[in-house]
């Protein structure tokens, strides 16, 4: 009888609700080869207008689009980013904060040339916190006589 | 209606301006086309003269006709008051609408903010910095003969 019960109960329970948790963060990725080359003047490649006010305070001539993307980073998971065959980046929303703003987790993943080792170090590991519309750039990645610049642009 | 050429003669006649009046007179004495015409004449004359009076206005009206003048003379526009709140309403506006501004701009958040930054990289240090553009940079600086 109370087993009787029991499963009846059972039956009856409503179904297990998901988590209701905040929506994914929507970020615009963008990977820039940034580098000089013999040419007077400046070269930006076709597809880098939204980030070309970023690039500007950057030293060099000429900046190339490696990789975009449009992601949708759930909270407090790691998205990855392939920008080149070395290089990943991973997004992890942690928080949301005031003013419609987000705190993130940034990782520039980099795996050194197998003649220098080969070995995978996190480059650049930085936790921002942003609103929508706002730019972070990781710089300083050094590729192929250049440098491997990553905008990163907060969506609403 | 019969016609005389005397007709035009009799017309001025009636009307004090003829040039030859002792010859319209005989005429009109022998001629009951041109007396008909005078008849007429005078009836017109008389019927116009009897409804063209001036009007005037006696002494126990005068008072209420002068406070009739006075009153449209001194009557405002109706629509004179909304001029002078015009431009209240407009500094209004733009107080409001200064407050608005400025509040948003002091509640919008500025650029990223960098809680922290590492890198793993030997011998490597990162540095960050915020620029007019309002981009937030993260910038690992490394050795220059840091072959990677």
């Amino acid at each position: 009888m109370v087993a009787a019960l029991l499963v009846l109960c059972a039956l009856s329970a409503p179904p297990a609700m998901p988590s209701t948790g905040p929506p994914p963060v929507r970020v615009d990725v963008v990977a820039i080869h940034a580098l000089d080359e013999p040419r007077s003047g400046k070269l930006y490649e076709g597809g880098l207008e939204s980030v070309k006010a970023a690039l500007e305070d950057l030293p060099y001539n000429t900046y190339r689009r490696l990789d975009a993307a449009n992601i949708q980073a759930p909270f407090n998971e790691d998205t990855i980013v392939p920008l080149t065959d070395r290089h990943r980046l991973y997004l992890r929303p942690l928080s949301k904060e005031p003013h419609d703003q987000v705190r993130l987790n940034v990782r520039l993943h980099m795996t050194r040339k197998p003649e220098t080792g080969g070995v995978s170090v996190n480059a650049i590991n930085t936790t921002v916190i942003a609103g929508a519309g706002r730019q972070v750039k990781l710089r300083g990645v050094k590729l192929d006589q250049g440098e491997l610049i990553v905008v990163i642009t907060i969506r609403k | 209606m019969a016609e005389c050429r005397w007709m035009r003669n009799v017309e001025r006649w009636v009307d004090g301006e003829a040039s030859n009046p002792v010859e319209v007179a005989t005429h009109l004495a022998s001629c009951p086309v041109c007396r008909a015409h005078e008849r007429r004449l005078r009836m017109l004359r008389n019927g116009v003269a009897a409804v063209a009076q001036a009007e005037t206005i006696g002494d126990t009206r005068f008072s209420a006709f002068m406070e009739g003048i006075r009153e449209r003379r001194d009557r405002r526009p109706r629509w004179n008051w909304a001029w002078k709140l015009l431009p209240v309403a407009a500094a209004i506006l733009i107080v409001l609408g200064g407050s608005v501004y400025t509040y948003e701009r002091l509640t919008m958040p500025g650029p990223p903010v960098v809680e922290s930054a590492s890198t793993e990289i030997e011998e490597a240090a990162v540095t960050t910095y915020a620029s007019n553009s309002g981009v937030t940079t993260v910038w690992v600086v490394s050795r220059d003969n840091d072959v990677w």
